[in-house]
């Protein structure tokens, strides 16, 4: 019917299945780190801006909402049953809702990167302030990619050892 | 096989790891005495947190499945968090050196520290792993 109903992954490049269960370690280690590190990010970019000498632009709660609202994007793409998206339960209901679900997760993670990068040009940009000042900005606007990309790390790593199970 | 050579050494090598953690924040422990004191606190509970979801998760799945399906979602969340650990211990002193907290010697001696301390670590549990997979 749709996409989910082959055994593909939705990423392009779910193709490789050399590496078994080690690979799947190796993937959802990768996962967490990513994210460890685009929070972090935006933890350096808030300290390093409230030492600065004579800073014009002030961090405020407008640029903590796109980290947040991203990362509960992931939360609910990530614990999404991916069976239950194919459609092989029993309930007739079960993938529809899933698929809801699912929805809004991604429509979360991009929302809040669209987000992270409205604040940047609306707050930073347009206000042709200088670009150490804007370093919070982009900061957020880094920590939103490097989540989703963890995202899409930690689905791939997982689907690449279903795949393998259902052979 | 770990033999009694390889536990020596890598309690030589945590000893020194420790004490290149410990050297980088008295060294400087004249400058910054506040702040520097609060980071040996967090990043020696990071080294003892790192190993912990690993085992927590990795004991909660066995206990469900005895079908040893590896598909279980507890243990990639142990590996996740784990992931976030490592990541942690290096960001830290990072983080701190850019904002001018601590100088850049104290975060290189730090972070090689943590090299030393996790890869302690690492290659113990990998030894004690191959160990109790025989029996």
């Amino acid at each position: 019917m749709d996409a989910f109903d082959n055994n593909n992954s939705i990423f392009i490049c779910g193709k490789f299945q050399c590496c078994g269960t080690k690979g799947r370690q190796f993937g959802v280690y990768f996962a967490g780190m990513l994210f460890a590190l685009g929070w972090w990010m935006f933890v350096d970019g808030l300290s390093f801006s409230s030492i600065l000498p004579d800073r014009k632009a002030y961090a405020g709660f407008e640029d903590w909402a796109p980290g947040i609202v991203t990362t509960l994007g992931m939360f609910i793409v990530s614990l999404i049953d991916k069976e239950a998206l194919r459609g092989s339960t029993f309930d007739e209901g079960i993938p529809w809702r899933a698929r809801l679900f699912l929805f809004m997760g991604f429509a979360m993670m991009a929302g809040g990167f669209a987000g992270s990068v409205s604040v940047l040009v609306v707050k930073y940009i347009m206000h042709d302030l200088e670009p150490i000042d804007s370093y919070v900005g982009i900061c957020a606007v880094v920590q939103c990619g490097l989540i989703m990309l963890s995202t899409a790390v930690l689905w791939i790593s997982q689907d690449v050892n279903e795949n393998q199970l259902g052979i | 096989m770990a033999g009694l050579r390889t536990i020596i050494a890598l309690a030589f090598v945590l000893a020194i790891g420790f004490l290149l953690v410990i050297l980088s924040c008295a060294l400087y422990y004249n400058w910054w005495p506040l702040l520097v004191g609060k980071v040996i606190k967090k990043r020696l509970a990071t080294y003892v947190l790192a190993p912990l979801p690993n085992a927590l998760c990795s004991r909660c799945a066995g206990q469900d499945d005895l079908m040893s399906e590896y598909n279980s979602g507890v243990v990639d969340a142990g590996h996740f968090i784990t992931g976030m650990f490592i990541v942690t211990g290096f960001c830290l002193p990072f983080v701190l050196a850019h904002a001018e907290v601590i100088t850049i010697p104290a975060m290189i001696m730090s972070i090689c520290g943590g090299i030393l301390v996790y890869g302690t670590i690492i290659t113990y549990t990998h030894f004690f792993a191959d160990q109790s997979d025989d029996y």
